[in-house]
């Protein structure tokens, strides 16, 4: 069946948000600070599709020019096909609930603009709601507020709106009627057959004469009981029903174990993980069971689920599977969450991140259709490594190896003097210089500050150059920009220790890598041998082909150690870095200077120190 | 008219699902029955809508309270509409894919007027010419010229057919810079509804197809007075296949080529669009046997099929002047009333009896006698068209207007010229410079209506209040508060059959079904004798009608006597006779003067109407 989504969403006036845009997807997982807005955007979309009885004064939004008197919240609905892209027309289920005068067209695709809008009464202290059907989701010259729409005509009930707060119990949930459980479990007597029913209680009947016979304290209350029925004088009886005798009263009594066959306990014994774990999966129940039943009758449906940190109270192992539990239930879902395991199981497409700019909250979201798929497929394994704290950063640093993404967090926690776990760092291995681009897009779609530790070779150089005019569209040159750092004098990260005076430090990571010894014996094992061949201008008469010359290690004298030095950490690179920065960190030397700078130049931008 | 059991050919028709089909049903024959009868049966079949389309917002309410009576929940399943409400709520629903930013307001054909002599004194090519003219001429040409914008609008003329269809190069120029000055108001006129949804329709492929998705079937009423505007909209909702289309009426009744309406859109280009099967309904339910054979003199039909068991009557006479005609229809009504009649249920009343006549002058003397007599009667009129008179309740609508639709300054020009204040550019302005302390109220609570008419109830309390409390030396007299306050009454009433009739409530959606006619309050239909013209008296019948006024030259006109006997207009002349007589059910009394007084005094003889069937031929 085809379906519908809600694919973007704008707030006006409500808390924190003002002027807020953002984009759906059928899943969607919103991460960002707390307070910057997350549960408001939850919030806003019970405001359109459910109830607004916990609407005050106090949601108006406020800051420091002035005081919203109205918010404004909309939706764009759109048809999609089976492979989730947007198709031109709405399916007949849908186009009949609609109705031709709600559905707009712009671009030759169908959708339909829906607005509410609470308006705030001062004498009443009260909200004024008015549903309405834009007349277009923008127009150039309008600002979107001020766009004009018609009452909306729609009937209510093809949107079902379900918020899921982060306070869930399965426990509460099995004692009040109100709850998703509940209402299923009210209703699960009417779905027996009627023969069934009375077998069933037919049965519960011998088993509660059984348990009492069989027990003492029962036959003695319910002998002791008999009492009222002389006392009354009435033709009534008393019963004592260990089980509930009617199916229909089924709910008052059930419970739910957990456990293994032997060792299994109620739910009130569980913790609150577990508890806040089953009322969800009580949830995804009753959607699906309510999306069945909707779906059957060929109704035009759409459940919206909002869903409030679903990890709370979680091992990490556990979190890492509510994502497919989440994203398998109909409709659309919108995940609040702290997670970095839920958000790394989310495709990067439906990764949405709240952020401040200045004092507006704005939504970022990944450019997907910039990207492309390899680059995209580096992101999603970055994302996998870091086991998703990569969109959590607070700021991201990039090397172009193992080595810088190995070393600079040890040379980190020495000059912050925290750890980058603390800090909320995230180093990159970039795997090559050419390799930045798709972390650049991730970091600036979330803004999330961003730093480059590169090598100094022309190379290299030229391809930070590239970098910097496809990040900026040409407009700027690599030359001032603050967050790139560059090793001087054309050298790599190894030669910049060399170059620095950690000779000594290097030498003592080598041989505790390689054994005592090491570096002498290489260097008597290859001085005077050809390390490569090289193409010279010459052309050899006869073949027509360039001439090639051999080139010599020359490890003599003191320049010779520090080649040979050189020649055994390019060899050896992915296994040296981390020893080397411990030595370099354990002795009482003093920083490699652009080290120096690239961490003081974050503690200024993030920390603000 | 009571619940009838269907005939087998009414009861075929009746059952049609799917298919294009041609119904020619003749006066009387039950059609709107047929055509209510097959809604129900369809609406009770679809999930998405029937679209049943009338020439008036009477016949529309009609179907409404007749499906309403048999199933409440049928209307969910219909949009029953005339084609200029249809057209409306399409531009309004889809106004983005038009040229309009918000709803333009239409005007009526004195905002019409007003905006063509702006024109022209806007115009400096034109206001030189227009001078040269005398006061008649000048007349005239307004009046040609509003009806030639109107043809060109009708007739889907585009601007590279205009110059070889418009001669006149004035009149070219005229509809241009008219069309100009309208645009520049946001305002419309009924012509542009057309127009405007057709083109919609065609640029929006998407939008046209989503209105063919919503309405599976089609009906259309009185097909005979189709224009090409209204045509080309329906082709344009049908496509070439969407072919659930069908079309009732009658060629015989075709009354409104004058303007730009031809029966050959439904004998021919539906026919050939649409290959519709053919149904003629030749019953006739209405009219008793002596007025049938006498319309059949007029127009014969081979098929007809006389029903009724009852002779009734139908009578010529002859008077001498028309004050004596007038005297002889009152004293013949006054005999007929309070008596029983062949083939009537009971005791005839004023309100069974219609005096018709080609033109509404001719009806003057009719009502002067009435008057005299004092016997009840009203002017049927279209429902369109209402006008209020005060001062207070033309600035307040005025205003409102102006509310609705901020580029629109003919109405804030009208506005001042009426409040006694100029050179203001928004309302608040003019709200400020009012210096009656009544009117500065009543234009300052316009100009505080919200776009959703939420408040519109509570500002006409709000006015009425006012009045209620209000010392009568506000007013120049007692009669003028006591007009206003009626006239913010017949407001309320409006408001009221607007607000019930839709849920979704807009300022100008309001004004615009106002001037639609679509709110006129049924009390304003008045009790009585029925006086109509004709044209008004479409699709309406009466147990007793009069038709008055059959001199040659009256009836048929002068104007189609001088196009020549076998004239379009001459033909629709004859349509139009055959209309008149077949409204009357059981008695028609048919009657002219044998004099007239010309208006510069003198008499002159007047002769019995070559339409009506020669006389020897009777008896």
């Amino acid at each position: 069946m085809q379906r519908v989504l809600i694919d973007e969403i704008r707030i006006d006036g409500f808390r924190g948000l003002k002027d807020f845009k953002m984009s759906l997807s059928e899943t969607t997982v919103l991460t960002g600070m707390n307070n910057v807005g997350k549960t408001s955007v939850l919030k806003a979309l019970q405001l359109l599709f459910g109830n607004s009885s916990f609407l005050a004064a106090e949601d108006l939004h406020i800051d420091k020019n002035d005081k919203s008197d109205c918010i404004i919240v909309d939706a764009k609905v759109v048809a999609i096909g089976e492979d989730g892209q947007r198709v031109a027309n709405f399916s007949d289920v849908w186009e009949i609930a609609f109705g031709a005068e709600n559905i707009k067209i712009a671009d030759e695709l169908a959708y339909v603009p829906l607005r509410v809008k609470y308006t705030f009464q001062p004498l009443q202290n009260a909200f004024n709601r008015d549903m309405q059907v834009l007349n277009d989701w923008e127009s150039s010259g309008i600002v979107w507020q001020d766009m004009k729409g018609k009452k909306s005509t729609i009937k209510g009930d093809c949107f079902q709106f379900h918020y899921l707060d982060a306070k869930r119990d399965i426990q509460d949930d099995i004692k009040s009627r109100t709850s998703y459980l509940g209402k299923m479990l009210g209703d699960v007597a009417s779905n027996y057959d009627p023969q069934d029913v009375a077998e069933l209680e037919e049965k519960i009947s011998s088993l509660n004469t059984e348990a009492i016979d069989k027990s003492n304290v029962l036959k003695n209350i319910q002998e002791s009981l008999k009492g009222i029925d002389s006392a009354m004088g009435s033709s009534g009886t008393v019963y004592v029903s260990p089980f509930a005798k009617k199916l229909r009263d089924l709910n008052k009594s059930l419970t739910i174990h957990y456990g293994t066959e032997e060792n299994c306990f109620t739910m009130d014994y569980h913790g609150m993980g577990t508890r806040s774990w089953s009322s969800m999966l009580s949830f995804k129940a009753f959607v699906k069971q309510l999306n069945d039943s909707k779906c059957a009758d060929e109704a035009a449906f759409l459940p919206i689920i909002a869903i409030e940190e679903p990890e709370a109270h979680l091992h990490p192992n556990a979190q890492k599977q509510l994502y497919r539990q989440m994203s398998e239930m109909p409709g659309m879902k919108i995940i609040s969450t702290h997670s970095p395991y839920v958000a790394a199981c989310a495709a990067l497409s439906e990764l949405r991140g709240l952020y401040k700019d200045g004092e507006k909250t704005v939504c970022g979201s990944l450019p997907i259709a910039d990207l492309e798929s390899e680059d995209q497929r580096k992101i999603e394994q970055a994302v996998l490594v870091s086991n998703g704290e990569l969109l959590f950063a607070k700021a991201i640093v990039l090397g172009e190896g193992e080595t810088e993404a190995q070393a600079l967090p040890i040379f980190c926690t020495k000059h912050m003097k925290s750890t980058p776990v603390e800090l909320g760092l995230s180093f990159v291995d970039a795997k090559g210089c050419g390799n930045y681009y798709p972390f650049v897009v991730l970091a600036n779609a979330f803004r999330i500050p961003w730093y480059i530790f590169s090598d100094g070779e022309k190379e290299t150089q030229r391809d930070l150059e590239k970098l910097v005019k496809r990040i900026y569209d040409g407009n700027t040159e690599l030359e001032g920009q603050e967050n790139i750092f560059i090793i001087p004098g054309e050298k790599d990260f190894e030669g910049m220790l060399l170059r620095e005076g950690y000779r000594e430090e290097i030498e003592c990571a080598i041989e505790h890598l390689k054994g005592k010894g090491f570096i002498d014996n290489f260097i008597r094992q290859n001085n005077h041998t050809p390390k490569k061949r090289k193409k010279t201008s010459k052309v050899c008469d006869k073949c027509r082909q360039p001439i090639y010359e051999d080139i010599q290690r020359i490890y003599d004298g003191e320049n010779g150690r520090l080649t040979a030095l050189d020649d055994i950490m390019e060899k050896n690179k992915a296994q040296l870095g981390p020893i080397l920065a411990h030595y370099i960190v354990g002795s009482d030397k003093n920083l490699p200077p652009l080290i120096v700078a690239l961490f003081e130049k974050i503690k200024k931008d993030v920390y603000h120190v | 008219m009571c619940k009838i059991r269907l005939s087998s050919k009414q009861q075929e028709i009746a059952s049609l699902k799917g298919g294009a089909a041609l119904v020619r049903a003749s006066a009387g024959s039950g059609k709107t029955l047929v055509l209510v009868e097959r809604i129900k049966m369809l609406a009770g079949v679809t999930r998405r809508k029937v679209l049943a389309i009338t020439f008036t917002n009477k016949a529309c309410e009609e179907i409404r309270t007749r499906l309403a009576e048999a199933d409440e929940s049928l209307l969910d399943h219909v949009f029953v509409a005339t084609f200029h409400g249809l057209c409306e709520s399409i531009i309004e629903n889809h106004i983005a894919a038009t040229r309009f930013v918000i709803m333009p307001q239409i005007f009526t054909d004195d905002d019409r007027k007003k905006i063509l002599e702006e024109t022209i004194e806007e115009t400096p090519s034109l206001t030189q010419w227009y001078r040269g003219l005398s006061e008649k001429e000048r007349r005239e040409t307004l009046y040609r010229a509003l009806n030639t914008i109107s043809l060109i609008k009708r007739s889907v003329i585009l601007d590279d057919e205009l110059f070889r269809v418009v001669e006149d190069e004035q009149m070219r120029n005229l509809y241009l810079n008219y069309r100009e000055q309208m645009d520049s108001l946001n305002a419309i006129d009924f012509d542009d509804l057309l127009l405007n949804a057709y083109q919609l329709l065609i640029q929006n492929p998407k939008i046209a197809d989503l209105y063919r998705r919503s309405f599976p079937y089609i009906c259309v009423d009185e097909a005979q007075d189709l224009n090409k505007a209204q045509y080309m909209v329906l082709r344009a909702i049908t496509g070439n296949e969407h072919k659930n289309v069908m079309l009732v009426g009658d060629t015989r009744q075709s009354i409104y080529a004058f303007n730009g309406s031809s029966s050959e859109y439904m004998d021919e280009c539906f026919v050939k669009d649409y290959n519709p099967a053919v149904y003629n309904l030749t019953e006739n339910y209405r009219s008793a046997k002596a007025i049938l054979d006498y319309a059949q003199k007029i127009e014969h039909d081979e098929a007809l099929d006389v029903t009724l068991p009852y002779i009734g009557v139908c009578k010529e006479c002859v008077y001498n002047t028309p004050c004596e005609e007038a005297q002889g229809v009152v004293d013949d009504i006054k005999s007929l009333v309070g008596t029983e009649i062949e083939g009537y249920d009971g005791i005839l009343s004023y309100s069974d009896i219609a005096v018709l006549a080609r033109n509404k002058f001719v009806l003057g003397k009719i009502e002067g006698q009435l008057k005299s007599c004092n016997l009840p009667y009203y002017y049927k009129t279209t429902g369109a068209g209402w006008e209020f008179s005060s001062t207070a309740a033309k600035a307040f609508d005025l205003a409102m207007v102006v509310r609705a639709n901020p580029y629109d300054r003919l109405h804030l020009d009208m506005l001042q010229s009426i409040v006694g204040v100029d050179s203001c550019k928004t309302l608040d302005c003019v709200v400020g410079k009012i210096e009656d302390s009544f009117l500065k109220e009543v234009v300052r609570k316009a100009s505080l209506l919200k776009d959703d008419c939420d408040n519109m109830f509570e500002t006409i309390n709000f006015i009425l209040n006012l009045l209620r409390n209000s010392n009568a030396f506000v007013f120049k007299s007692a009669d003028e508060a006591l007009a206003v306050f009626g006239e913010f009454e017949l407001l309320k009433h409006h408001w009221v059959s607007y607000a019930k009739s839709v849920t979704n409530h807009s300022l100008s959606a309001f004004r615009n079904a106002m001037s639609l006619g679509k709110t006129a309050p049924a009390a304003s239909e008045g009790n009585g004798i029925i006086l109509s013209t004709v044209h008004t008296m479409k699709g309406q019948q009466a147990v007793v009608v009069f038709l008055v006024g059959m001199d040659e030259g009256t009836f048929p006109d002068y104007r189609a006597i001088r196009k020549g006997r076998n004239s379009v207009e001459m033909q629709q002349e004859k349509n139009n006779l055959y209309v008149a007589i077949t409204r009357a059910q059981r008695q028609l009394y048919i009657c002219y003067p044998q004099r007239r007084v010309m208006p510069w005094g003198d008499w002159s003889a007047r002769e019995r109407s070559s339409l009506l069937p020669p006389l020897e031929a009777r008896q």
